[in-house]
């Protein structure tokens, strides 16, 4: 443990040469801006930069990926919650409140939280970090595709919570997004399904032009017909909203450690998400709310859950992707590709005496690049939350621009442009008609997961179905999902002979 | 005043007409140097992977190598989709000036194209992949047979014994499904597939884990396992020895009697570019690319994380390895059909 102290001094000396704060910033302002971009993420942030890093003294180099890391989550808070576009994909669960919040003239009050809840949840992610180092091994060789499975299984369960109104639609919408997970080409019995002979499908529909089609382009479109701005009142500029918007966290004490210990658990685990993580999160702290029915209508504590888990996922993914070489998120994986690039082995090597200083240089500047883009967000929050006052035939436009060009910039491909334009009209309809674009996406990002791991599991046991019984940490996931859904119903029954 | 107006017109007008004379021939004398502008290196498989790592790391060197005065840059592009055929036929569609360039997961895209013929309804190319132009072949992985730590199979012997093996892949049509089918059959092994990783590294970790029995893996893939002892060879396609010193002494396929498979069982990463390229600049580029693979700070590289340079080759091997391999893996495509149908 003292050498992993010791290693923190020739770590902070890189920060005694003023370059290497020249290149955190530039990490910090492309992590920034392709964070509010919907569709430009932090993947794409790093690997823009590899090229960039060249020549850098690797210690440098990281500094400035970890800006870039840091940033991201808040930058792409910032768009959902002023006008329901998520950044990034881990942002869509801070739209479920945060977006209302705007509408109800209290963005100045959604952004302190979001910014104060994301440089916390980092932070404590971190701290997880460090608590769960012993444990990293266990978890990767643990949790295997059963458990996944079971954990999978949590989140489609949460489309029935989800749902407010008509349970029905909700579940409808839900279903659909699972239907539209079957597209392309299936791995594990080498079928190609409902592709319509076109090699676009055959990777199947991706979420995230989903995503931006169903939360940005069809509330452009909402703005556009109606032509008036997202706050529906008058908004008051004050700092004091922001203020307020600080304070709620540190009301929201359990739900930020449950959400950054969430978003650090699901970190860990390779190819779950940040999506997942803020979904996830979110639930949790719906369900364990007194406020419960509040939720999805402009509850700050929603905000808080979202944030703190997607910041907090960061730490959680750099674990095994330090000490194995797995990596636990998309940016992740471009950030392996940048160890490698700079002569340098994740594993052993890493967490030697010799290659924790620039372990630490990632952590450090992670935490650095938290709180500024807190600080910042804090900031800026009060001139931000104006944003929400322009007309809606004024601001429209922009986000069709944004959005259109975030989409198609992934993957360079019109088509997803294209898609995300038809899925705008769905989600225009969604919301007229009342069925749920939440569970839509719910549906869409957790079915290719859940097939997937059901089918592997199968595949790999002895015992048919019961494998999920056999194996201790599936069998207490299933207890406790088993629990959640029966509680409620017990409790009811009671109530009804009482 | 109106005179000097009327000749300044004058002769801005010449000017103009003058220079428009000249710009074709200054734009001829422009189009014979090679490379006049960066070039594009297209990598069909996501960031951060082996293709984008190792073409980082060679687009780094090449500039070095590529004639001319003033050095152009080599810019990566990454254009995935549909196990990489997307990208593949980006290269082939791009045109032949020499100004696009690609890396092929060889096996993957070769065994797709068999695979597709045999009734799969994998991405397979829509044209012939032997008529694309190939710069040569960075370097070969060589494959191994892993188990367990605790494995209750320590040779080949007792995997042919076994009622059934769990072989972990990322999926029907992979490059790690193909080699797991031939080394099965030819081995005479049978093998469960579990088919549907999100990656070779979660697929590994299922043998790690004990979820599987066994794994077909590159040696330079699985390395840190094999190192920490969390995965122990049974056999090597081709000698390893060579490249991975301290690799556990096991036999080869050769020595155990199956050479065939040191035919199909590789993982090569070939450098293409578009059919046609004029063969004066496939030169060029086939030189500067054997030039960065010689090159001593790129071999540092490539030493330092564990990454060496397994049987590089020139054009004209790398090209003949590709025919050899469609032709040796459509002679098994019955063996595929059947894996598929099981």
């Amino acid at each position: 443990m003292s050498e992993v102290v010791a290693a923190i001094l020739p770590a902070l000396s890189i920060f005694a040469d003023g370059l290497t704060w020249v290149f955190f910033l530039l990490g910090f302002v492309m992590g920034l801006v392709f964070g509010a971009i919907p569709g430009l993420s932090g993947a794409v942030a790093l690997a823009l930069l590899i090229p960039v890093s060249w020549g850098m003294e690797p210690r440098q180099g990281m500094v400035m990926f970890a800006g870039v890391m840091g940033a991201v989550a808040f930058g792409g808070a910032i768009p959902a919650i002023l006008l329901n576009v998520p950044g990034t994909a881990p942002n869509v669960a801070t739209c479920f409140d945060g977006y209302p919040l705007s509408q109800k003239g209290k963005a100045g009050v959604a952004l302190g939280a979001a910014a104060t809840a994301s440089c916390l949840g980092a932070t404590f992610g971190i701290l997880w970090l460090v608590i769960l180092i012993p444990a990293v091994r266990l978890i990767i060789m643990k949790v295997g595709p059963p458990e996944t499975f079971v954990l999978i299984l949590f989140g489609l369960f949460a489309i029935a919570l989800f749902v407010r109104g008509n349970t029905l639609k909700g579940v409808c919408a839900g279903g659909l997004g699972l239907l539209l997970a079957f597209v392309g080409f299936d791995p594990v019995t080498g079928a190609l399904r409902y592709n319509f002979g076109t090699m676009y499908l055959y990777d199947g529909i991706r979420p995230i032009p989903v995503i931006i089609g169903v939360f940005a382009i069809s509330e452009a479109i909402n703005l556009s017909i109606k032509g008036e701005a997202v706050a529906q009142v008058e908004i008051s500029s004050k700092a004091s909203d922001v203020i307020e918007g600080v304070r709620s966290v540190f009301r929201h004490r359990m739900t930020l450690l449950r959400s950054s210990a969430i978003g650090t658990g699901i970190g860990i685990i390779p190819g779950v998400g940040g999506t997942v993580a803020c979904i996830m999160s979110w639930i949790a702290a719906a369900q364990s709310s007194p406020r419960k029915a509040f939720f999805g209508s402009g509850e700050v504590e929603g905000v808080i859950a979202s944030e703190a888990a997607n910041d907090a996922k960061d730490g959680g993914a750099l674990l095994p992707t330090i000490a194995f070489g797995i990596p636990g998120s998309a940016e992740m994986a471009v950030l392996l590709g940048a160890f490698i690039l700079h002569g340098l082995v994740p594993g052993p090597d890493l967490l030697s005496p010799g290659g924790l200083p620039l372990v630490w240089c990632l952590i450090l500047s992670l935490f650095f690049s938290n709180i500024l883009v807190s600080s910042a967000g804090l900031l800026m929050a009060r001139h931000l939350a104006k944003l929400t006052m322009i007309r809606g035939n004024v601001i429209a436009p922009v986000i069709f621009c944004v959005c259109l060009l975030g989409a198609y910039s992934i993957h360079l491909s019109i088509y997803d442009a294209m898609l995300a334009l038809i899925f705008g009209f769905v989600g225009y309809l969604m919301t007229k008609y009342g069925f749920s674009r939440v569970t839509l996406v719910l549906g869409l990002v957790l079915g290719t997961k859940a097939e997937r791991n059901f089918h592997l599991s199968l595949m790999m046991s002895d015992v048919g179905g019961w494998i999920f019984l056999t194996r201790p940490i599936a069998l207490v996931f299933v207890l406790v999902l088993v629990a959640v859904v029966l509680i409620p119903i017990l409790r009811r029954l009671k109530r009804g002979r009482l | 005043m109106k005179g000097s107006k009327l000749s300044k017109t004058l002769l801005a007008s010449g000017l103009a007409v003058s220079l428009l004379l000249v710009l074709p021939f200054v734009a001829a004398t422009q189009a014979e140097q090679y490379p006049s502008k960066p070039i594009r290196w297209i990598v069909p498989y996501s960031p951060g992977g082996g293709f984008d790592v190792y073409s980082r790391a060679v687009a780094r060197y090449l500039p070095k190598y590529l004639p001319g005065k003033k050095k152009v840059d080599v810019i990566i592009q990454t254009v995935t989709g549909a196990g990489g055929t997307v990208g593949v036929t980006k290269v082939y569609n791009s045109k032949p000036d020499g100004h696009t360039v690609g890396i092929m997961n060889t096996i993957g895209v070769c065994a797709a194209t068999v695979l597709g013929e045999a009734g799969l309804k994998v991405a397979a190319l829509k044209f012939d992949v032997r008529e694309l132009t190939f710069l040569g072949v960075i370097t070969e992985n060589i494959y191994c047979l892993c188990v367990g730590k605790d494995s209750p199979y320590k040779s080949v012997k007792d995997l042919q014994n076994a009622k059934e093996v769990k072989f972990p892949t990322t999926g029907v049509g992979s490059s790690e499904w193909s080699h797991t089918v031939l080394v099965a059959d030819e081995m005479g092994i049978k093998a469960r597939h579990v088919a549907g990783y999100s990656g070779s590294t979660p697929s590994r970790l299922s043998v790690v884990a004990g979820d599987t029995d066994a794994i077909m893996a590159t040696v330079g893939s699985a390395w840190a396992q094999i190192q920490a002892g969390d995965l122990t060879p049974i056999f090597y396609i081709k000698p390893a020895k060579e490249y991975f010193p301290e690799a556990p002494d096991r036999p080869t396929v050769q020595e155990l009697g199956y050479p065939n498979l040191a035919k199909f069982c590789g993982f090569w990463r070939h450098v293409i570019a578009p059919p046609g390229l004029p063969e004066d600049r496939a030169k060029i580029l086939e030189d500067a690319l054997w030039n960065v693979i010689q090159d001593p700070e790129f071999r540092a590289w490539a030493e330092k994380t564990h990454k060496p340079i397994i049987f590089p080759a020139k054009a004209k091997e790398a090209k003949e390895t590709v025919v050899e391999l469609i032709d040796t893996l459509k002679q098994r495509a019955n063996v595929f059909k059947a894996a598929i149908e099981h």
